[in-house]
């Protein structure tokens, strides 16, 4: 059972790795959170069905994610408030620096940056569903699945979410530099 | 005009996302390509939609730390994983030890838990290293009351670890690897009656 077990951890970690990484923008959490669904893992291992760990794996990592993200905002608010009264700091402030590229350009670079901080702004339930479907390239209906919503539901959260993302990175990014004029309707 | 080219702004930025996801009939993409076609505006949001979801897209899959699949193996192949013949279940497995924000790895149930084992165990072995070799020790009744009610004491110290560390520890594991060993040493040296069963707990 070890050795089944070692095999279906070597398949997945990097995804439940990742999925977390992006989601929470820190390495030390994507570390303890992984550790924490590989656990899981190991003490459901036996009642689950091989094929269906993936499926199993993606629920229980964005579970593990959202609650160590709740924790961490509850705990930076105790924070802010016992020292500086204001309200409470975003994930958003621990932005991914991911391991550098030296083919890639400064540009491309800088807007990957902005891209997954403002991907760590995002309110759930865009969050999990973008990482998901863009990230993971799950189908909505295996989206559907880990997050127990219907897929006409989950469809919805992605469009909404892909606009919310847009205007975030606008934001960061400025207008001038994606080119984006004020939208004069012609039709 | 053409039907196709009849789309409002409105209408086609309605529809990019599912322009993008490959989802929009035939006729409605085209109306959409060609409403683009006329509207720089509306061409201009459906290239930023569509460069955002590639680079969304392009997010490499990064790899998972060796530590993190290091601690996880090393507690799965501990003393009470089984290896293949699954005689027991993963469910009885201690937890893993969790890791602190600095990264720092630790397990208080275990360290508090092996330093009651150990006070137990060091009493033990000082009674039986001091233990006249023949004859027999003689004790008193009062002696051995003293020695039953420090043994239970020590025994409760031990579950009351086990309750505050908040972890749940098979109490057949317990007992036949903590209570046990030492209460039989014991019994030889006392000469108590019983064995250790989870009553005794």
């Amino acid at each position: 059972m070890v050795e089944r077990f070692q095999r279906a951890v070597e398949e997945q970690k990097d995804m439940v790795y990742s999925f977390a990484y992006y989601y929470l923008g820190s390495r030390e959490d994507a570390e303890d959170v992984t550790q924490e669904v590989l656990m899981k893992l190991w003490q459901h291992f036996r009642e689950l069905d091989f094929d269906a760990i993936p499926r199993w794996l993606n629920r229980v990592t964005r579970n593990a994610s959202y609650d160590r993200l709740r924790r961490f905002r509850v705990q930076r608010r105790f924070i802010a408030a016992d020292t500086t009264g204001e309200g409470e700091t975003r994930a958003a402030d621990r932005t991914p620096c991911p391991e550098p590229d030296p083919q890639e350009t400064v540009e491309r670079k800088d807007f990957r940056h902005h891209l997954q901080g403002a991907l760590a702004e995002l309110a759930e339930p865009y969050r999990s569903v973008l990482l998901l479907r863009e990230v993971r390239d799950l189908k909505y209906r295996e989206i559907a699945e880990a997050l127990e919503l219907p897929i006409n539901t989950v469809k919805t959260h992605v469009h909404r979410g892909r606009k919310v993302l847009r205007e975030r990175l606008r934001e960061r990014l400025g207008e001038s530099a994606y080119g984006q004029e004020k939208h004069v309707c012609v039709r | 005009m053409d039907k196709k080219n009849m789309f409002a702004c409105v209408d086609a930025l309605e529809r990019i996302e599912a322009y993008l996801d490959g989802e929009l009939e035939a006729t409605e993409a085209t109306a959409l390509e060609h409403h683009s076609n006329a509207c720089p505006a509306c061409a201009e949001e459906l290239a930023w939609a569509r460069r955002v979801r590639q680079e969304l897209r392009a997010l490499p899959p990064l790899e998972c730390p060796p530590g993190v699949m290091d601690s996880v193996m090393a507690a799965a192949a501990g003393p009470t994983a089984t290896g293949t013949t699954g005689a027991k279940a993963p469910e009885s497995v201690l937890p893993f030890p969790q890791r602190t924000r600095s990264g720092q790895r630790f397990a208080p149930w275990a360290l508090r838990f092996a330093a009651a084992a150990a006070v137990v165990l060091a009493v033990l072995a000082g009674a039986l290293l001091l233990r006249p070799t023949a004859p027999r020790p003689q004790y008193t009744a009062a002696e051995l009351a003293q020695a039953e009610k420090e043994a239970r004491l020590a025994f409760a110290y031990l579950s009351t670890i086990q309750r505050r560390a908040g972890h749940k520890i098979q109490q057949d594991v317990l007992v036949k690897h903590v209570v046990g060993p030492p209460q039989q040493a014991l019994s030889r040296i006392v000469e108590l009656p019983q064995e250790a069963t989870e009553e005794n707990l």
